[in-house]
């Protein structure tokens, strides 16, 4: 799951970094790229939280 | 690889016995082995006993990156020992973590910061060291406890870490973020980096206790 949307977020980054040079420059927003990495993290922690309980619960 | 049972789902281990990839969900530990669930069924009912013919995958996982000194070596080089082993994810973190030390560093003379990275860039080749050298063993079945397992149990349960790890990434790409976008001036926050290995003590004391208590 990370990968492929790791790939498109950094896509999107170089995409925007070419088409808006002054306004969304590479340099400028490589830290979302470390967000999305978090936000992968804990989606999967917390996915895998409800189906530890939905196992618990059956 | 994914698990044998859930398609959709990474594997985390093999039975030792059979080979099967197997979730997190599949997994039964027993001893420190991994085993599947149809392998545990037979040790039960004693089919092993009797007949214990040599497990069927007796085909060793030829894999790159189990020669534990050119994992040492490649190691010094922040993500290639981690490329070695396979983990590429764990490359890339180490290439991330290895620039952010170096750009925090770049912000003006911070010699806990030097000593971080120097540390840092010895963990490395040590860590690629132990990964290739249980990887070696694994093929043959053992488990391995390195130093390095027991240095990530001190920061908690496999689960935990993901959960905090995601939570840390999320919180320093925000500073990052809003440093680059002149909400605040990085250069002022980046002083008060050591605060986070207070934090970071306080919460492996609180980890201990929990432990103890």
């Amino acid at each position: 799951m990370l990968g492929p949307v790791l790939l498109i977020v950094i896509g999107i980054l170089f995409l925007l970094n070419n088409i808006y040079p002054g306004v969304f420059r590479f340099g400028r927003m490589w830290p979302v790229i470390l967000i999305v990495i978090g936000l992968a993290k804990v989606i999967e922690y917390i996915q895998g939280q409800s189906a530890a309980n939905k196992k618990e619960g059956e | 690889m994914n698990c044998v049972n859930h398609a959709d789902v990474p594997n985390v281990a093999f039975c030792i016995r059979c080979g099967r990839a197997l979730c997190n969900a599949c997994i039964h530990n027993v001893r420190g082995s991994v085993y599947c669930e149809a392998c545990l069924g037979d040790a039960v009912e004693g089919k092993t006993a009797a007949a214990a013919p040599p497990p069927p995958s007796t085909k060793k996982e030829v894999v790159a990156g189990t020669n534990p000194g050119l994992a040492f070596v490649l190691g010094l080089i922040p993500g290639v020992g981690a490329i070695y082993n396979g983990e590429f994810v764990k490359a890339a973190f180490h290439v991330v973590i290895f620039a952010t030390l170096v750009s925090l560093a770049d912000s003006g003379p911070q010699p806990l910061l030097g000593l971080s990275i120097a540390a840092f860039v010895f963990y490395m080749p040590f860590e690629a060291y132990y990964t290739a050298k249980k990887r070696q063993y694994r093929a043959d079945g053992i488990e391995l406890e390195t130093p390095i397992d027991r240095l990530q149990q001190q920061f908690g349960e496999v689960k935990d870490r993901e959960l905090w790890g995601g939570i840390a990434l999320i919180v320093i790409g925000g500073l990052f973020l809003l440093g680059n976008l002149n909400v605040f001036e990085m250069a002022r926050i980046a002083r008060f980096w050591p605060a986070a290995l207070v934090v970071l003590g306080v919460w492996m004391l609180k980890k201990h206790q929990e432990k103890a208590g």
